[in-house]
């Protein structure tokens, strides 16, 4: 780029030399979807393999047909129950990662990272302590109680406490980041799937509620059932709403 | 501004190009590099000038154990930047209006 004199052309080609530059700045927030795409399909196949834990015993009990096919799922339960530990470290890394990176993006997507690692964060920590306390509370009990003295019925309180609690945390994330996000970035799509959320998190939490707390065996079938589908379904709401995003931010018509 | 006015900042496209590029954040000399596509020595030299002139302000910190040198763009360099891209844009106004119609 070398020293000018001035006219219309030199004119021009400013002008040109400007847009390219701000073109290129602006087009940050889709430089921002591969990340979120992969944090969603890594935390997807999570919710997959959970779900598939979840929901074989229902669907072996309901197509006795399929046992064959699906008894191999059962070996999965195990790896299920521990595969948000894996997947925990893996955010925060990432989380840790794109702190440093935040720098070299505009303003507004370093404050959209910084927002999802936030809530990302929180969430993972809170479900620790949820499902550590659920742990915890519980895992002196035998399966069968002789008798329903005041300490186990604390015990259990404490249990439902912490369950409560784990099932608002779609609340926290992706509920509230993707709120955020669609008021930040003027994406409604977004603002409306964050409702969406929040609303059936809120149904998940309401709907034990309603029906009385009943245990596993005590349940009739379809009710069950709809517990079961409700679990699996909120085992989907992260990962589809990283990838959601990652979908509108590489999509964005950005520019000059 | 006035055409005799243009101040030397903008008088280079690698510097006219360095100021655009801030005006969105502060930003470091790889991604400037980046964004801009020049040499590293050009570059250093640029944005020497521009700060010197009082359009930026650089900040020296270590990542790690890398140094890294943070860019931000000073309110009298949004300024003239301003400025500038308004005297362009009458430039080519008054181009078009001259144009005999057709």
């Amino acid at each position: 780029m070398e020293e000018k004199n001035f006219s219309l052309h030199t004119a021009l080609d400013d002008l040109r030399v400007i847009r390219q530059v701000l073109d290129r700045t602006a087009a940050s927030f889709r430089a921002l979807a591969p990340v979120f795409r992969r944090m969603g399909l890594v935390w997807l196949c999570q919710a997959v393999l959970y779900t598939l834990a979840v929901t074989t015993d229902l669907l072996i009990y309901l197509f006795p047909t399929l046992y064959n096919y699906l008894s191999w799922t059962r070996a999965l339960i195990p790896a299920a129950q521990w595969s948000m530990l894996p997947l925990g470290i893996y955010l925060a890394v990432e989380c840790i990662l794109w702190q440093r990176k935040k720098t070299t993006y505009a303003p507004l997507s370093g404050q959209l990272v910084t927002l999802w690692q936030f809530f990302l964060l929180l969430y993972l920590v809170l479900f620790a302590l949820f499902r550590a306390g659920m742990y915890w509370q519980t895992h002196d009990l035998p399966m069968v109680l002789p008798e329903l003295s005041e300490e186990v019925v604390n015990l259990w309180t404490g249990f439902l406490i912490c369950q409560g609690f784990l099932a608002f945390l779609p609340v926290l994330f992706p509920g509230v980041p993707l709120l955020i996000t669609g008021a930040m970035l003027g994406e409604k799509v977004l603002g409306w799937l964050g409702a969406a959320v929040c609303a059936l998190t809120t149904f998940t939490i309401l709907g034990p509620m309603v029906t009385g707390f009943p245990t596993m065996a005590s349940m009739p079938l379809p009710l069950f059932a709809l517990d079961v589908v409700i679990v699996s379904v909120a085992a989907f709401f992260q990962p589809v709403a990283l990838l959601f995003t990652a979908r509108r931010l590489g999509r964005r018509q950005e520019g000059a | 501004m006035e055409l005799s006015q243009i101040p030397s900042a903008f008088q280079s496209r690698l510097r006219l190009a360095v100021v655009a590029a801030l005006l969105t954040g502060p930003k470091n000399f790889r991604t400037l590099q980046d964004l801009t596509g020049a040499t590293p020595g050009n570059l250093g030299k640029q944005l020497e000038q521009l700060e010197g002139e009082g359009f930026l302000a650089s900040k020296k910190e270590f990542v790690g154990r890398r140094p890294n040198t943070t860019y931000r763009l000073l309110p009298y360099g949004r300024e003239q930047f301003t400025q500038y891209v308004a005297l362009l844009e009458s430039l080519l106004d008054s181009a078009q209006e001259d144009q005999p119609p057709e």
